[in-house]
């Protein structure tokens, strides 16, 4: 271990660290652009001046190893004067895009223009043009002339995701990132540029142009796209979830995320999700029903089959659910038949060990290691084929299905698995997102009952790792929504509808949606309403 | 030498005080202001002990802050003034939700509305209150507003207006009518009241028994959208304050946000915040004394009166574009400087306003119908009106000459040459005539710096608080960058608490601010002059006629945004 | 038009000179609305400080008494335009109504600057979002507070609804709140 001191305080790091890396560690700032903790060593920016005791000239923190005794200074008048002028510099040719660049609000040049800068500019030539809106790839957009030329995407290709599809083209002035020859950045890695990138540079287009960052809140939570588990935090507010980022976490996914994991907040969002239960019997549909009221309904239907039930449980709810939901359902329907009929159902049981080399598995569901944990506790060793034999045999008549988030993983399966049961008696579907090919297929008795996001409830996930990761709901979006305790709970006849034990008061502390759940006195009096006029656009009451 | 007591002085004061315990007193002094923070069981005997012994006699303010992380929920704040040092105290104590303070009203008659604005805004009980009921909000409103966890725009519709009420008194309940008297309800919607004030009386033919005042019809939850709404954005909501004189609640608000900053503004901007300060004064007057003079039958006066306020509102307009709702001040100065020729327009403005003043004065103050109707009517004592918190003109009308501007000179103004008008017996007559003779007064203000205006900067150019000019907003990333920040993540002063108060138009506007470090006010309390003035009321007008009830209501120049907020 | 100068001195008359004539020809609603649009009465409901811009309005340098609604009464019963300038509160909303039910047809309401128009800048508790949640409106004049001019827009526009006879299409559906 090494001591110095820096800015007044001492500090001991380990040996070969830098000085950035120390300032970093103690929490103190420092103005840089083209460091990152998770990439290699660059120097280019020329912003994380210091100065060091014994040395004429200031030195960049980033590629100084801190040696034993070093006395480190960065809030002198020399070094600010340097960064003002490394700032200035960096500003030269910069368009003034704040009004329209994705960036502002979370942008390295504002922050650090207002935190180390602040002088007056004197610079009077005309800017240089580059290419604006450069097409990089699938998902990213490049803005030539807002890049400060840190070049984090470029090491960013080259060492984490080592697709080496980016450069730095031309000299001086001239300088733009972009795609070699032949190639563009298509990696399943893309996005994470657009989060390192310090300005307004590189843009998702997902995002592009969707909200402002200073109307979003964030929240962390776990990644329910495969069981890796990688922590993230997802931006919502009143209008739905915008986009995910990924959080550090030196355990499971370091600084970074896959693509595929940045559309989960997609299927949280209201358009995606069941916005009533919904019934069908005997040819008629009947939509727009309180879910509580579906689950009370089945759950007469299941009273009658009590023997003939099956429950069939996907990997993608959290531990807690599993316990009370097959609790109960054990204690309901019982074993008497000998078989728990609960069955483990996993689209990706084949492909459950690949591995892309980085950080996105095989297998899909987020919790399957949990769900497994929780059938060991309770001694049910029931794979899928079972469940083939068992309704081959006519031992299942009713069938209640925990149905996958993201469906686009489970397409096939989801065919297979409506096929399956399209033949039984009577179906309970749980499902937070719309499910096409089952109100399609299923002609006999359905019901199906909207679930809550996993976004929407509090939990462990348990990773392929054996890592239980706990994390707490970001905000409600479908209120009535029920959670798999709940459903199976209520369904099992029991009234009282158990909530799981983390669902408690962290829950209610969270705030719905305004236009869910609006309290009473702010709806308009009746007779207000009555009088509310609903102006037609277009309609020629007017000469 | 005004001798200001020091802390120490005061704690080996309070240690000979049995009861007092002192040992739990935290005594804080930060940002120019003096602070103390007191167990709620020693409130009263405290409050009688500054009031006889310290002789700070004014009780300026009382309100309530809430800490919704706490114990102890609630801050109850008072705010005391010795009228003769300038001194101010303020007293601070932490109260719980379902536990209650004991109430000052024994000591100040002008803490009832204070009490009960503090019980309705976030339900602080007050023991041995009269009549702590909702002030503000209407009766079927449910829950108390500037708690943290009531939503700002959760809106509460009402049905109901409530019948004839009165005040509590021992022996007589304030519901009950006495059915031998005539109930009258005067307003909301009345010529005579001002807008939405609404007066409530028993008459025994035309004398007055009892009389009530309700408001509240114009509450606009200032207090909580300057919680909701960054530092700067809460500039055009002080406007609508006294919507008469807006410059000068712009120059309260900046000058208290200033003062939590720490920085100086610059001497060319004092010298014309002064200008509008004096300008508002006046076309404050001039709505004072001109619907004064309607309510008694006097149309002439308005009309000529009001030329002058158009020649006001044209120099607003000048400098800044709009007539009446102004938002002229920001925070480090003001908006803009200046433009050419501004400065004699007002000296023009000066000298027809001059003329202006004899002719009214000549028209209502002697005219013999008015000197009736409003000498004699409504006398109040100086100690009188000290106990309920009168300040401004109507203070002044009683015979005490107390004006901040001499007390506790800001922006220079000790080193203009003016005088304060005070009147004799507190009568109608004498608030009219103080009011015409400081509409002179500040003429003469206007004029003095008009002709030696400083040189300088309108405003200070430090980029965290102040914005850049157009030029550099749009010329420029680095102007770019410092406006989009600024507007966006806000200015954000230090953690701490001031309270700060200028000589508005109608007394002491003060603006007591809390600060967490956040980009938005924590707390924003505005002490309104008419606020303490209109409590009054009642006790004033027993014993008067119906018509004298109407002429106390113009000549207190009640403005229901100011009061109602 | 011309007259020539021997017919005036005789008395002779050009039977097609209408204005000469004694009577002229109209319809009934035209004599009826120009009546009501030319003098209008209105009922000040000044509460803030529109209100005091509403003072200008009447004032000398911006007449409304040229577009004949200088008789201002106080009273419902004996106006016809309910002229609310000014933020109208949750708690002033029944007086409001109260009011606007004791004016006698025709009437019209002009909501003057934004707090009466939509709530203004104050999403508030206690400040009701458009005095056309509990009255029909005619005319919303936008400002904050609107100039004097934009006011007498407003009012000349009401003028021509009244000519058109056009009131807005909320105004029959209108039912008043039971009390």
């Amino acid at each position: 271990m090494v001591k110095c001191t820096i800015n007044g305080q001492t500090v001991e790091v380990k040996e070969g660290t830098t000085v950035i890396e120390a300032m970093h560690q103690e929490g103190m700032k420092i103005a840089h652009y083209c460091w990152h903790p998770g990439l290699s060593v660059a120097g280019v920016c020329r912003l994380c001046m210091v100065e060091i005791q014994g040395n004429p000239r200031l030195q960049v923190g980033c590629n100084t190893v801190v040696t034993e005794g070093m006395n480190i200074n960065n809030t002198s008048d020399k070094v600010k004067e340097a960064v003002q002028w490394g700032l200035d510099f960096h500003l030269i040719n910069h368009p003034l895009d704040c009004p329209v660049c994705d960036q502002a609000g979370e942008c390295g040049l504002q922050d650090q223009y207002m935190e180390f800068g602040q002088y007056d500019s004197i610079m009077a030539e005309p800017k240089q043009k580059k290419h604006k809106v450069v097409d990089l790839g699938p998902t990213v957009v490049l803005d030539s002339e807002r890049c400060i030329l840190c070049s984090r995407c470029v090491r960013f290709t080259t060492e984490v995701s080592k697709t080496n599809e980016l450069g730095i083209f031309n000299r001086g002035d001239h300088s733009e990132v972009g795609t070699h020859e032949g190639t563009s950045l298509d990696n399943n890695y893309s996005l994470n540029t657009v989060d390192i990138c310090p300005v307004g540079a590189l843009t998702s287009k997902d995002f592009r142009f969707k909200q402002r960052v200073w109307y979003l809140k964030e929240q962390k939570t776990i990644c329910n796209g495969c069981s890796t588990g990688c922590n993230i935090k997802v931006y919502f507010n009143t209008e739905g979830f915008f986009r995910v980022k990924p959080v550090y976490n030196e355990q499971v996914n370091g600084y970074w995320m896959c693509d595929q994991g940045r559309d989960i907040y997609k299927f949280a969002n209201k358009q995606a999700r069941y916005q009533g239960g919904k019934r069908y019997n005997q040819g008629q549909w009947v939509t727009d029903e309180a879910p509580g009221h579906v689950a009370m309904q089945a759950s007469k239907v299941i009273a009658q089959n009590k023997n003939k039930t099956a429950l069939i449980l996907t990997g993608q709810y959290t531990v807690e659910e599993y316990e009370i939901a097959i609790q109960s359902f054990l204690a309901s329907v019982g074993n008497s038949i000998g078989i728990k009929n609960i069955y483990h159902w996993n689209s990706h049981i084949s492909e459950i060990n690949n591995f892309d080399g980085t950080l996105l598995r095989g297998d899909r569901n987020p919790n399957t290691k949990g769900l497994i944990k929780v059938f060991e506790k309770y001694n049910i060793q029931t794979q899928v084929e079972d469940l083939e034999k068992a309704i081959e045999a006519g031992q299942i008549d009713t069938a209640i299905v925990a149905g996958p988030e993201d469906l686009t993983y489970y397409k096939q399966s989801n065919q297979k698995m409506v096929s399956l049961i399209s033949a039984l008696k009577n179906i309970v579907w749980l499902q937070s997102t719309i499910n096409p090919e089952l109100e399609e297929k299923v002609k006999s008795n359905l019901f199906i009952i909207p679930m809550k996001s996993y976004l929407e409830k509090s939990g462990t996930f348990i990773n392929f790792n054996g890592i239980e990761q706990s994390f707490r709901a970001v905000t409600t979006v479908m209120s009535q929504a029920l959670t798999l305790g709940q459903a199976i709970g209520l369904m099992m006849g029991d009234q009282k509808a158990v909530l799981p034990a983390a669902e408690t008061a962290a829950d209610h502390a969270v705030k719905p949606f305004v236009q869910e759940s609006r309290p009473a006195s702010q709806v308009m009096a009746e007779e207000r309403k009555k009088n509310e006029f609903i102006y037609k656009r277009g309609a020629t009451n007017e000469r | 030498m005004k001798h200001l007591i020091s802390f120490d002085e005061l704690k080996s004061d309070f240690v000979k005080n049995q009861s007092l315990q002192v040992e739990k007193y935290i005594f804080i002094d930060a940002f120019g202001d003096q602070a103390i923070e007191v167990p709620k069981d020693d409130i009263v005997v405290l409050m009688q002990f500054l009031f006889e012994v310290k002789q700070f006699d004014f009780l300026i303010d009382i309100c309530g802050v809430d800490y919704p992380d706490r114990a102890l929920r609630f801050d109850v704040v008072y705010h005391l003034l010795n009228s003769i040092t300038g001194q101010r105290l303020r007293i601070k104590s932490q109260v719980a939700e379902n536990e209650g303070v004991e109430s000052v009203i024994q000591v100040w008659k002008g803490a009832d509305w204070f009490e009960r604005e503090a019980f309705d805004m976030f339900g602080i009980k007050f023991h041995g209150h009269p009549n702590l009921r909702k002030i503000l909000t209407h009766h079927e409103f449910v829950g108390h507003p500037l708690r943290k966890d009531y939503e700002a725009s959760r809106q509460q519709s009402c049905a109901t207006s409530l019948p004839i009420h009165f005040d509590n008194e021992p022996g007589s309940p304030g519901d009950v009518l006495n059915p031998k008297l005539l109930p009258l309800n005067i307003g909301p919607s009345h010529p005579a009241m001002h807008g939405t004030l609404r007066v409530m009386a028993e008459l025994d033919g035309e004398t007055i028994v009892r009389a009530n005042c309700e408001i509240g019809y114009l509450h606009r939850c200032f207090e909580k959208m300057a919680e909701t709404h960054p530092y700067q954005q809460v500039i055009p909501y002080t406007d609508r304050l006294n919507y008469c004189s807006a410059p000068m609640n712009n120059i309260g608000y900046c000058k208290a946000v200033e003062r939590l900053l720490e920085v100086e503004i610059p001497p060319k901007a004092q010298a014309i915040r002064i200008i509008l300060a004096e300008l508002s004064r006046i076309a404050d007057h001039i709505v004072a004394v001109g619907t004064g003079g309607v309510d008694l039958g006097a149309l002439s006066a308005f009309f000529h009166l009001f030329v002058f306020r158009e020649k006001i509102y044209d120099i607003f307009e000048k400098l800044c574009g709009a007539r009446l709702t102004v938002s002229l001040t920001r925070i480090g100065g003001i908006g803009n400087e200046p433009p050419e020729g501004w400065y004699q327009l007002i000296l023009d403005f000066c000298d027809s306003m001059d003329k202006e003043i004899d002719e009214i004065s000549r028209l209502m103050l002697d005219n013999k119908i008015f000197v009736k109707r409003t000498m004699g009517v409504t006398p109040i004592k100086p100690q009188e009106a000290v106990a309920w918190g009168y300040t401004g003109p109507l203070l002044r009308a009683t015979g005490m000459a107390h004006d901040i501007r001499k007390l506790k000179p800001y922006y220079g103004y000790d080193q203009l040459d003016f005088k304060i008008p005070v009147g004799t017996s507190g009568d109608i007559y004498d608030r009219y005539l103080v009011r015409i003779e400081e509409m002179r007064e500040s003429v003469k203000i206007v004029r003095q710096i008009c002709k030696n205006i400083p040189e300088g900067d309108y405003t200070i150019r430090d980029k965290s608080i102040v914005l850049p000019e157009k030029k550099d907003v749009y010329g420029n990333i680095e102007g770019l960058m410092n406006h989009f920040m600024l507007i966006i993540k806000g200015i954000k002063p230090p953690q701490g608490e001031v309270y700060d108060a200028t000589e508005a138009a109608n007394g002491e506007l003060g603006y007591y601010l809390v600060s967490d470090g956040s980009a938005a006010p924590y707390r924003l309390k505005v002490r309104p002059p008419c606020f303490a003035i209109y409590q009054s009321f009642p006790s004033i007008v027993k014993g008067s006629m119906i018509a004298d009830a109407i002429a106390a209501v113009a000549s207190m120049n009640i403005i229901a945004g100011e009061l109602d907020r | 038009m011309s007259m020539s100068l021997d017919s005036a001195m005789t008395g002779t008359q050009n039977h097609d000179d209408l204005t000469r004539s004694f009577a002229f020809t109209t319809q009934l609603d035209a004599v009826m609305t120009w009546g009501q649009r030319n003098s209008l009465w209105p009922l000040a409901y000044g509460t803030a400080c529109c209100g005091i811009e509403l003072m200008s309005v009447m004032g000398p340098k911006y007449d409304l008494a040229r577009f004949g609604a200088e008789v201002v009464r106080f009273s419902p019963r004996q106006s016809d335009l309910l002229l609310v300038a000014g933020t109208i509160t949750e708690k002033m909303a029944p007086v409001l109504v109260r009011i606007y039910r004791q004016m006698l047809e025709p009437k019209y309401v002009l909501s003057m600057g934004v707090c009466a128009s939509s709530g203004g800048f104050y999403r508030a508790y206690h400040v009701l979002q458009g005095i056309d949640k509990v009255i029909p409106v005619d005319v919303f004049i936008p400002g904050c507070p609107p100039t004097p001019e934009a006011v007498l827009d407003g009012i000349m526009l009401l003028q021509k609804m009244i000519k058109d006879q056009n009131p807005r299409p909320w105004k029959q559906n209108w039912k008043a709140p039971e009390l």
